[in-house]
């Protein structure tokens, strides 16, 4: 690993109930990568994501973030330490249209305290027209800038993903968490979302990806590490890694083949 | 303290009956049916009626208004829960509100808001060791373990039973898996406001006939079902005897030396005045929903 | 007829003020607070024992009704992130129970005052300044100005940012998590602010019966003010008003009924209240975003932004 892990994830277990969700994790995730993170079915990868957004404290073990423990703070203050994710499933609120979701995202807006968004009303003002040309922006690189004033309910599946990586970077995070960025949506969408993270990528955005699409994941990710009932199995470049036997043995054993990793998946 | 002890007991049997048939709705459809106390004040008059009207035995009259009640809980469901299964909870909880409000009105527009008594004559109490009891204080507590009897056997021995503790412990599971969900779902409404309907006679037998009846122990009822654990029938009986006890017993003791412990000085004596007998069912649920939220039982996640 | 319409309308301001708090904790913030009649009733009963008991100037104590009402407020939305939704429902209607009792239960100010005889001789503010038929229409255009007031504060903190946090609360508690919200102080001030709201209701209601009584506070007037928000439109300010309008004339319309109709005053009571009930369900069943639905908020694109 080169330099300093931007992200650092020690004998991390947690349980529910009797059975072990993830026993003992290790991950490091180095700065200016996208990283994947990847694994069959049920193999622990959106509970690991709970962990470090502070979703769900694990039993034992740390996670550190910039030098920093996140393990044991609540998932707001994990967000405001610099780490912001995405949910597998659509739960932006619907009723409020995708600018609105946009300008929720913006991070230590002043106006929030009633307060001050009644005695310095000017400086809220133009905290609020910041916000609003930087939401635009964002929306415009994901393809969504004509979308603004649409409830986020209309919104296709693919659009729905775009939306929660537009809020992520509206948040401004250092390391965005992306869970399953591309799931459901069609393949012509597929290609630009993965432009559109690749880019952020060389503008200086980090970002841990898990995905399922391993097309995707070859092209996308610099690193991935393979989670497998609970463990981290393998790491290291997607090529090397998806070509591994005991990998290849883990997904056959619990996901069958359509999701093997040397299957190219059409969607 | 055995009189304490009796009138707890009867209590606990009163608001059984109407635990028991919420928590099953409750978990079935998943969402707390504010109306389901209305069905012991409907059940109750319906008795009434038929008692004073056709001059049928009570029994009888009771028996026909508990069949009454439970179709009437059916119908209601058809007509108005059945077109919400996919509305959120709130939109249910406020319209089972709706529900409950012109239940009560419209018992209070027909019998008008005087009390009304089952025409059962004087109840010359009993001495049993030292407390006073009613023949018919002994026939409630007698139908609570016969009826609670008969509820534990369907539950366990009939097929019907088993799907709706099915459905009640993973509703979406046993919609995928049984064709019998919306079956079940009438049989927990029809037992729900049955049960109910019988409580409400029971409380009537005990007290008297009065519009705001049922509405007057919602709270006790939801302690009660919540205290249980929601989904676990037995868990609500246990939570009835609990509300039961605390009532009763809460009011029966000296709290002087509590209050002494606490630093707070007493005359030796300090009891909670009877006028907030109602605020201690509503504590305890307050209580219970602030630190044990999947009730004793942990029926609930 | 003129004396019913300006009784009406000051009904309407009155609990118009109770139903924009209401759809600032349920509407906006989706708080399902089966108890709301708390802040109405502490609001009345708070201001009440400081201008009649205490002796403070009625103004000063109608400010009083409303910060123990915000007080309140804030209590009660301590639990919300511990609780599920229906749990917290269900622990509203009995807070708000309990407190009722307490009043039931408390003689303020001799043996036949306070309890279950209620408070008396409540004074009306500026009373001395005009004669007995043009007060009630003074109080009338107040109440009124009040209500316009609240309306405007309830739009104008649905504007700022922090309007649009609560908003969002409303659909759940992940995503505001995951963008960093302290979600727990939202909700508290969320609720603080409806029950402020609620509570200056409240103390304008006291002022204007000069009677107040725990009969005043049951649940029953809970459901009212709920019609009033389901029937309006929930999130929709305006709407809600429009359902206050609607459901209090249907409520007050058996005062103004029961000179032209020879019916008896507790049936006429009961049949309203089935009314509004049966009502409700059909909004439910049929209308359920109400009357005038919550409103889009545009942004549109700022110039430095075209292109």
């Amino acid at each position: 690993m080169n330099g300093h892990p931007l992200l650092k994830v020690e004998d991390v277990h947690v349980h529910f109930g009797g059975i072990a969700a993830l026993a003992g994790v290790n991950l490091s995730v180095p700065e200016g990568l996208i990283y994947g993170l990847i694994g069959p079915n049920g193999s622990g990868k959106t509970t690991l994501f709970n962990v470090i957004t502070g979703f769900i404290r694990p039993d034992r073990g740390h996670v550190t973030f910039a030098g920093r423990r996140l393990d044991g703070l609540s998932p707001d203050a994990v967000a405001r330490a610099g780490v912001c994710r995405t949910f597998q499933s659509h739960r932006q609120p619907v009723t409020m249209t995708v600018m609105e979701n946009m300008l929720l995202a913006a991070p230590m807006q002043s106006g929030e305290s009633l307060f001050r968004a009644a005695t310095r009303f000017a400086a809220v003002r133009g905290e609020e027209r910041g916000n609003l040309e930087r939401a635009y922006e964002i929306l415009d690189m994901v393809m969504l800038g004509d979308k603004a004033n649409e409830y986020a309910g209309s919104l296709s599946g693919g659009q729905k993903k775009l939306l929660s990586l537009a809020q992520a970077l509206m948040n401004g995070p250092r390391m965005i968490l992306l869970d399953e960025p591309v799931a459901g949506v069609n393949p012509r969408l597929i290609e630009d979302i993965a432009a559109i993270i690749r880019k952020l990528c060389h503008g200086g955005q980090n970002f841990l990806v898990v995905e399922h699409n391993m097309k995707v994941i070859r092209s996308l990710c610099d690193q991935v590490s393979v989670l497998d009932a609970g463990h981290i199995i393998a790491e290291g470049e997607p090529e090397e890694v998806l070509g591994r036997q005991d990998v290849l043995e883990a997904y056959l054993a619990r996901s069958g083949t359509e999701a093997r990793p040397d299957a190219v998946r059409q969607e | 303290m055995f009189q304490v002890l009796i009138d707890s007991l009867i209590r606990a049997a009163e608001l059984s009956f109407l635990a028991v048939g919420l928590t099953m709705v409750y978990s079935v459809l998943r969402f707390p049916n504010f109306a389901h106390v209305e069905f012991a004040t409907v059940g109750a008059y319906m008795a009434l009626l038929f008692s004073a009207t056709l001059t049928l035995p009570l029994w009888l009259a009771a028996a026909v208004g508990l069949v009454l009640t439970g179709i009437l809980g059916v119908v209601i469901d058809r007509a108005i829960f059945s077109r919400l299964r996919r509305a959120s909870p709130i939109m249910l909880m406020i319209a089972s509100f709706a529900l409950g409000i012109a239940m009560r009105e419209t018992v209070r527009a027909i019998w008008g808001p005087s009390p009304f008594f089952y025409n059962i004559g004087l109840q010359r109490p009993m001495e049993v060791m030292g407390a006073r009891i009613t023949s018919i204080q002994i026939a409630i507590i007698g139908a609570a373990v016969v009826a609670m009897a008969g509820f534990h056997l369907l539950l366990n021995r009939t097929r019907l039973g088993i799907a709706m503790r099915a459905a009640a412990d993973n509703s979406q599971l046993a919609q995928s898996s049984g064709i019998y969900t919306e079956n079940v779902i009438r049989t927990v409404w029809f037992i729900g406001a049955a049960f109910a309907a019988l409580g409400g006679v029971l409380i009537a037998l005990n007290t008297q006939l009065a519009p705001d009846m049922g509405f007057g122990i919602i709270i006790q009822v939801f302690a009660a079902a919540i205290l249980g654990g929601v989904g676990n029938p037995y868990g609500a009986l246990l939570g009835a005897v609990i509300i039961g006890l605390a009532e009763n017993v809460g009011l029966a003791i000296n709290w002087a030396p509590l209050a002494e412990f606490l630093g707070l000085s007493t005359s030796g004596y300090l009891f909670i005045p009877t006028g907030y007998k109602a605020a201690i069912p509503f504590t305890v649920l307050i209580l219970v929903l602030l630190f044990m939220p999947s009730g004793l039982t942990g029926a609930r996640r | 007829m003129t004396d019913f319409l300006i009784y009406l309308a000051t009904m309407v301001g009155i609990w118009g003020i109770l139903s924009l708090s209401l759809n600032l904790q349920y509407g906006v913030t989706g708080l399902v607070n089966l108890g709301h009649i708390v802040f109405f009733m502490l609001g009345a009963y708070i201001s009440t024992i400081m201008v009649v008991l205490a002796g403070w100037p009625i103004f000063l104590g109608m400010a009083a009704g409303v910060v123990a009402a915000a007080a309140f407020g804030a209590l009660m939305a301590l639990p919300t992130s511990n609780l599920q939704q229906d749990y917290w429902a269900i622990s509203t209607l009995a807070a708000a129970e309990i407190v009722r009792l307490v009043f039931l239960n408390t003689q303020l100010g001799g043996p036949y005052s306070g309890a279950a005889f209620g408070m008396s001789g409540i004074p009306r503010p500026l009373r001395a300044y005009f004669t007995s038929g043009s007060y009630d229409l003074f109080y009338m255009v107040m109440v009124l100005t009040v209500l316009a007031i609240c309306l405007a504060l309830c739009w104008w903190v649905l504007a700022t940012p922090f309007g649009r946090t609560i908003k969002a609360l409303r659909e759940g508690d992940h995503v505001p998590l995951a963008l960093g919200k302290r979600i727990a102080t939202f909700r508290i001030r969320s609720m603080a602010l409806g029950g402020g709201i609620g509570g200056l209701a409240g103390a304008l209601f006291a002022h204007y019966n000069a009677f107040i009584s725990p009969q005043y506070f049951l649940p029953l007037e809970t459901f009212i003010v709920w019609a009033m928000v389901i029937l309006g439109g929930a999130g929709n300010f305006v709407g809600v008003i429009v359902g206050t309008v609607i459901i209090q004339s249907i409520y007050n319309s058996t005062r103004f009924l029961k000179d032209f109709v020879p019916i008896d005053q507790a049936l006429l009571g009961s049949l309203r209240m089935i009314l509004i009930a049966v009502l409700i369900i059909l909004v439910i069943l049929y209308m359920p975003k109400g009357l005038i639905p919550e409103r889009r908020r545009r942004y549109e694109r700022p110039p430095a932004a075209q292109g």
